[in-house]
């Protein structure tokens, strides 16, 4: 899919304004997104659907529940791992990696 | 600490529901959801709601949800605590553990309605932990929350209603639906979903099923197959379908964590959803003072849910002694009637045997507490002590 | 025990649709309304959407509605009231050639006036084309926008969809539009001759 289709810009019943874009990024890639949508969605309509790796066999996640039921989302956001890609919000700025098992333990920088 | 006379957990149309008809009795309440909107799943319901035409039917759910929005915002009784997680219900305390935007607080609440909903069920085959393969409420949340496609060309799983209803709101967006297959030998929703997602030319395969998801990072497409009369796949009636999103609509089961933390009698009953509380017909559960409705109590239509929530925040302002007799058993017999006769129709007939299956549960259950509380305890006062027990998980 | 034809293909069987059509000598008469609602299920906004008595009252939530044809004018307001989208209104008394249809489309674009349509029947199939006659859109979010189409007869009781169909020789203005329209009828009229034939013109 062409990323300018991926978003809804005409529907029959409901109305999709324009938002601030913002950059982030992902995997170190810059991107962008609408702020304070869920990272999972600007992720999506930026084509990006792995957004983690399983425990045991590494196998690709993405969402799956999109309302953090079911923590199948799981990345790292500014070196923080467990965060659920499916409800937090996009801020600019944003660094976001795939998280791979448990992820990396968070550790100040100094 | 905070103090409330009712938390909800859950801002659904249950939850919403519970929280208007208690304030209305003049009962303070503390609704607590995890989104930073009220409605709940409403929000993305874009189809128009069934039941009475006094209560909302023929209104769309995002228009439902924007009423019991301003609704809430408008009643001084009610206090919305929304981008709040409650983390834990500790029994012994009768206090909610929460986080919220401030930070992590301590809510202790007179009673507990649990209005928390449910999750998607997942479905085996190979390949379904594949991303692409998303749950059939996901895909609404994308596309009619978010306003993006989940893809290009979709598989639906599950002829239940929200199987066609979503179904039907891809096409909507824009997006095709390649087929949607069906394991039982009938549809599972309302014909009129059904014949509506027929009329745009989506074929609906029943006695199907998914042989294997495929794709190398996300799906690249899916095998259907035909079942047998054992539920087996029939070797050489394989379809192959070029989809890159799998949509699963295999039912749903009640969120119910906070209910079994709280030593809430449980039981495993299929035709409500699976795991579900024992509660009676006023809502409440086996601990006294904690309720349950919506979704939580049994997976069903949010007409029904709504009508459980009025039904859970009348019986919960006249516990609290807010509702005068007289009132409160007119209300009552109008809520108890609403109900059955939302679930008098055949669509309604396993919800109806699920029901029974539980209250026959909850029977024996209070007939085995009553004759060990008898062994144990000869000559006390059973009734008042153990409710008293009870009663002190809850309130202060 | 089999399903039935409904509940195994969502497609209603024949016998179901002339259980919900009006006697010969009424539908000759003008507009009424078919209400494809077969199923026992919790509802009732039809009932309340009718202004002229036509949909009787419901004993029970559940009920099926039932139509009294002398009462019903074949307005079309239950047509976006219907929760299902299971309800149509059909003209037939339009004229010798063409009925219209009343169909319920929450879709976009949403024709205009004078476009073409191709129509659809219960299974998607497309069965002919036709004409977006009149077009009441609905107010967003709540409405239903409801596309009265116009259909060669013998379409009067299979057309239940429409796609719009490419516009290829429209231009902004109402020459084109007409052109449009002509070239459309031709397009329906020599489908209802090669058809089974009007029912508004067989004559018994």
């Amino acid at each position: 899919m062409e990323s300018s289709d991926i978003r809804i810009k005409q529907h029959p019943i409901l109305d999709f304004p324009e938002r601030r874009k913002v950059k982030f990024y992902w995997e170190g890639k810059q991107l962008e997104g609408y702020e304070g949508e869920p990272i999972a969605s600007a992720l999506h309509a930026a084509g990006v659907k792995v957004l983690h790796k399983s425990l045991k066999r590494g196998r690709p996640r993405g969402f799956f529940c999109a309302i953090g039921n079911c923590s199948s989302c799981l990345v790292v956001v500014d070196g923080v791992p467990n965060v659920r890609a499916c409800t937090e919000k996009l801020r600019a700025g944003m660094r976001v990696e795939m998280q791979v098992g448990v992820g990396p333990v968070p550790r100040s920088k100094e | 600490m905070r103090r409330t006379e009712l938390a909800i957990i859950g801002a659904g149309p249950a939850g919403v529901c519970a929280a208007l008809e208690a304030a209305s009795h003049g009962v303070r309440v503390t609704l607590i959801d995890r989104e930073e909107h009220i409605g709940g799943q409403l929000v993305k319901q874009t189809h128009k709601f069934f039941g009475w035409h006094e209560k909302s039917a023929g209104t769309r759910g995002i228009v439902i949800s924007r009423d019991l929005a301003d609704k809430v915002k408008d009643n001084p009784g009610i206090c919305f605590m929304g981008s709040t997680e409650v983390l834990g219900y500790y029994g012994d305390d009768g206090v909610l553990l929460l986080e919220a935007p401030a930070g992590i607080q301590l809510l202790e609440p007179e009673r507990l309605l649990v209005a928390a909903g449910a999750s998607e069920k997942m479905i085996l085959f190979p390949g379904n932990d594949l991303p692409g393969v998303y749950g059939a409420g996901a895909v609404q949340t994308l596309m009619n929350v978010r306003g993006v496609r989940p893809g290009k060309s979709v598989l639906m799983v599950g002829s239940g209603n929200i199987g066609l209803i979503v179904s039907y709101q891809l096409a909507q967006a824009g997006v095709k639906v390649a087929a949607l297959v069906e394991a039982l030998p009938k549809i599972g929703g309302y014909a009129v979903h059904a014949s509506k997602i027929r009329r745009l030319g989506i074929p609906i395969y029943t006695r199907h099923t998914v042989k294997e998801a495929y794709g190398k990072n996300s799906v690249e497409g899916a095998i259907i197959w035909e079942l047998d009369d054992n539920w087996q796949g029939i070797p050489g009636t394989e379809k192959g379908l070029d989809v890159d999103v799998m949509c699963l609509a295999t039912g749903l089961t009640p969120l119910c964590e906070f209910l079994w933390q709280a030593g809430v009698e449980m039981a495993y009953i299929p035709e409500l959803g699976g795991f579900v509380p024992l509660y009676d017909e006023h809502m409440e559960t086996t601990v006294k003072g904690i309720y349950v409705a919506g979704d939580a109590a049994c997976i069903e239509e949010a007409s029904m849910a709504m009508a459980e929530g009025r039904l859970a925040g009348l019986a919960i302002a006249r516990s609290l002694g807010k509702v005068p007799d007289g009132e409160f058993s007119r209300k009552r017999e109008d809520s108890l009637r609403e109900l059955e006769e939302l679930r008098a129709g055949p669509t309604s007939e396993v919800i109806v045997r699920g029901l029974a299956a539980m209250r026959k549960r909850l029977e024996e259950h209070l007939s085995q507490e009553h004759s060990s509380r008898q062994a144990h305890q000869p000559g006390a006062k059973p009734d008042a002590q153990q409710g008293n027990q009870q009663r002190k998980r809850v309130s202060s | 025990m089999k399903p039935d034809m409904l509940m195994s293909t969502g497609v209603p069987s024949k016998q179901q649709i002339d259980g919900v059509t009006p006697p010969e000598s009424r539908r000759k008469q003008g507009p009424f309304v078919v209400i494809e609602c077969f199923q026992e299920i919790p509802c009732d906004p039809c009932y309340h959407s009718c202004r002229f008595g036509a949909i009787k009252p419901l004993e029970s939530l559940n009920d099926i509605p039932q139509v009294d044809w002398d009462r019903c004018t074949g307005c079309g307001i239950c047509v976006a009231a219907c929760p299902g989208l299971a309800i149509f209104v059909v003209d037939e008394a339009f004229s010798d050639t063409e009925c219209l249809i009343a169909i319920p489309y929450e879709f976009v674009p949403l024709p205009e006036k004078g476009d073409p349509v191709y129509l659809l029947d219960r299974e998607g199939r497309r069965v002919g084309q036709g004409v977006a006659h009149r077009v009441v859109p609905g107010r967003k979010p709540q409405g239903t926008p409801v596309v009265w189409v116009r259909a060669p007869n013998e379409l009067s009781m299979e057309a239940r969809h429409l796609l719009p169909a490419e516009k290829a020789s429209k231009k902004a203005g109402q020459a084109s539009d007409k052109a449009a329209d002509q070239a459309s009828d031709k397009a329906s009229a020599g489908e209802s001759l090669t058809g089974k034939g009007g029912m508004n013109c067989v004559s018994r």
